[in-house]
């Protein structure tokens, strides 16, 4: 037999035997299903550590939280600076007139003696 | 309803009770203007920042502490004349409506005219105002709330603010110097 006779004869079609499809039929409708497995929680970082999925947004809430109280902060210090010098600039003017009342009258006083 | 009318009354008297100043037409004409408008918030934000070195600022913490309102309109003329004494009797009408006392008052030809009233408040400041009306310059400052002069006469010598010795026990002197 010739190579290409026994190839054939290896290839050539033959159906199941008796009842095949039957019996297979009954093994699928005895075993029980096994549950889908999350194939999610099996993927795992290159630590090997379980990827959190809410790492990177806590993390980016993080730091944007961070910068903005950083930003409050130093805004609140620039109106606190800003306030505090217009306050100094308020009493310097203040005492300065005061001042200058002061003297106008310690000026009158001494003329009318 | 007649209590959201009284509620909105009794709101809107602290806006009520502020001085209209009504200078800002000699902004145009002045070389310098100084215009410091701080209310009770802004103070204490400036306390804040002032309590932050008390060796540099001693006291100013505390003088600012009791005041609800500071104010302080100047402007600095290049020639006389350039405003009208006219000009600020509208503040004047306001402060003597509002029951404030002329304290002292002042007219030199050379230096103008320079009025203090204050605000009694059970027999204490409870505000004070300078009307400085000099040739080339005027000055408006108005303080509200409680003030303790001699806090305000510990502040001499400090950050630029003139020694103001005596100030404080020209407090007795309450419309002897009116001239």
């Amino acid at each position: 037999m010739s190579l290409d006779d026994r190839l054939r004869d290896a290839f050539r079609r033959q159906d199941p035997p008796e009842g095949f499809a039957e019996r297979v039929r009954e093994r699928i409708s005895q075993e029980p299903i096994a549950p889908a497995k999350d194939v999610r929680r099996k993927v795992k970082t290159p630590l090997g550590r379980p990827r959190f999925r809410w790492m990177w947004p806590a993390s980016a809430f993080a730091a944007l939280a961070s910068v903005l109280v950083s930003v409050a902060i130093a805004n609140r210090r620039m109106e606190e600076e800003r306030a505090g010098r217009q306050a100094i600039q308020a009493l310097q003017i203040a005492s300065e007139k005061l001042n200058l009342v002061r003297s106008q009258v310690l000026n009158q006083e001494v003329s009318n003696k | 309803m007649r209590r959201l009318v009284l509620g909105c009354l009794l709101a809107a008297l602290p806006l009520a009770a502020q001085i209209q100043f009504g200078l800002d037409g000699l902004a145009a004409k002045a070389t310098h203007t100084v215009d410091v408008s701080l209310d009770a918030a802004m103070l204490k934000l400036a306390g804040n920042f002032l309590a932050g070195d008390k060796a540099q600022n001693p006291g100013f913490q505390k003088v600012l502490s009791g005041l609800k309102n500071v104010t302080v309109k100047s402007f600095t003329f290049a020639d006389v004349n350039q405003y009208k004494i006219a000009d600020v009797e509208p503040i004047r009408s306001q402060l003597r409506a509002a029951g404030w006392a002329k304290m002292i008052s002042v007219h030199e030809d050379k230096s103008g005219e320079t009025e203090i009233y204050t605000k009694p408040d059970g027999g204490q400041i409870g505000g004070l105002a300078v009307i400085a009306a000099e040739p080339k310059e005027l000055t408006v400052v108005y303080i509200e709330g409680l003030i303790d002069l001699e806090k305000l006469a510990q502040l001499a010598g400090h950050l630029g603010i003139p020694d103001l010795s005596g100030l404080a026990g020209s407090k007795g002197d309450s419309g002897k110097k009116e001239q």
